[in-house]
């Protein structure tokens, strides 16, 4: 993960994000559309960025001489796996959420398990800079998002 | 601004912080292009089928993904 510079290019991106958030945004919207523009978009956001962190893992594990110790691979893993099953149960949660608002039903909100796979996500990520282990951003490609049925 | 947006801005930006030490412009990058592919008409069900459809990797696949890059194999061979 690179850190160098990034504290200026991320308050770029913010005021970005604002910007682009604005104009995006200025339509009427189903709850829908705000349940996945919320809690939907948080959690793929989340799986991105755990995916290319553990990819960083795994090739930061094989330079040479190698930049993690067997130790640090080992403890990097636990709090790989730790973010998975986060992620997968907010994303149950979200499914069963989205399903009973379908039949018209009040369920709770998601918001929990969404934000503690987050949490999950950001400890990853300390992690992770702690050993000083690079990003795997070179080899990163934007994903779809596959709405509407149907597998990717 | 959009409640939507409103909720998630907070989020992001209390993230801020600690992610400046961790890749913050990788995440920003993807939260960008995210909230730009948002949809106004979407529907319960389509909801449901864009939540499933979240790639979560295994861990250890990744590792191996991450491993099999460095060494310049094909991963899926």
């Amino acid at each position: 993960m690179r850190r160098r510079g990034c504290a200026w290019y991320g308050c770029a991106l913010v005021a970005l994000l604002l910007l682009t958030g604005c104009a995006g945004n200025s339509e009427p919207r189903t709850a829908a559309a705000e349940a996945w523009g919320t809690w939907g978009m948080a959690l793929d956001i989340s799986a991105a960025v755990y995916e290319q962190a553990m990819i960083g893992v795994g090739m930061a594990s094989a330079t040479q001489p190698p930049l993690i110790t067997p130790a640090q691979l080992a403890e990097l893993r636990v709090a790989g796996r730790a973010v998975q099953l986060a992620l997968e149960g907010a994303r149950t949660a979200l499914v069963y959420y989205g399903e009973a608002m379908a039949r018209g039903e009040n369920p709770p909100s998601p918001k929990a398990l969404v934000l503690a796979a987050h949490r999950e996500v950001y400890a990853l990520l300390q992690l992770a800079a702690k050993y000083g282990v690079e990003y795997a951003g070179e080899g990163y490609t934007e994903r779809p998002v596959y709405v509407g049925g149907g597998e990717p | 601004m959009s409640p939507a947006l409103i909720a998630v801005l907070p989020q992001l930006l209390n993230a801020v912080p600690g992610l400046l030490n961790a890749g913050a412009e990788v995440y920003l990058r993807v939260a960008e292009a995210r909230l730009k592919k948002q949809r106004a008409d979407m529907t319960w069900d389509e909801f449901v089928s864009a939540v499933r459809n979240i790639p979560i990797g295994d861990v250890d696949a990744l590792i191996a993904e991450g491993v099999a890059r460095m060494l310049g194999q094909d991963p899926e061979a």
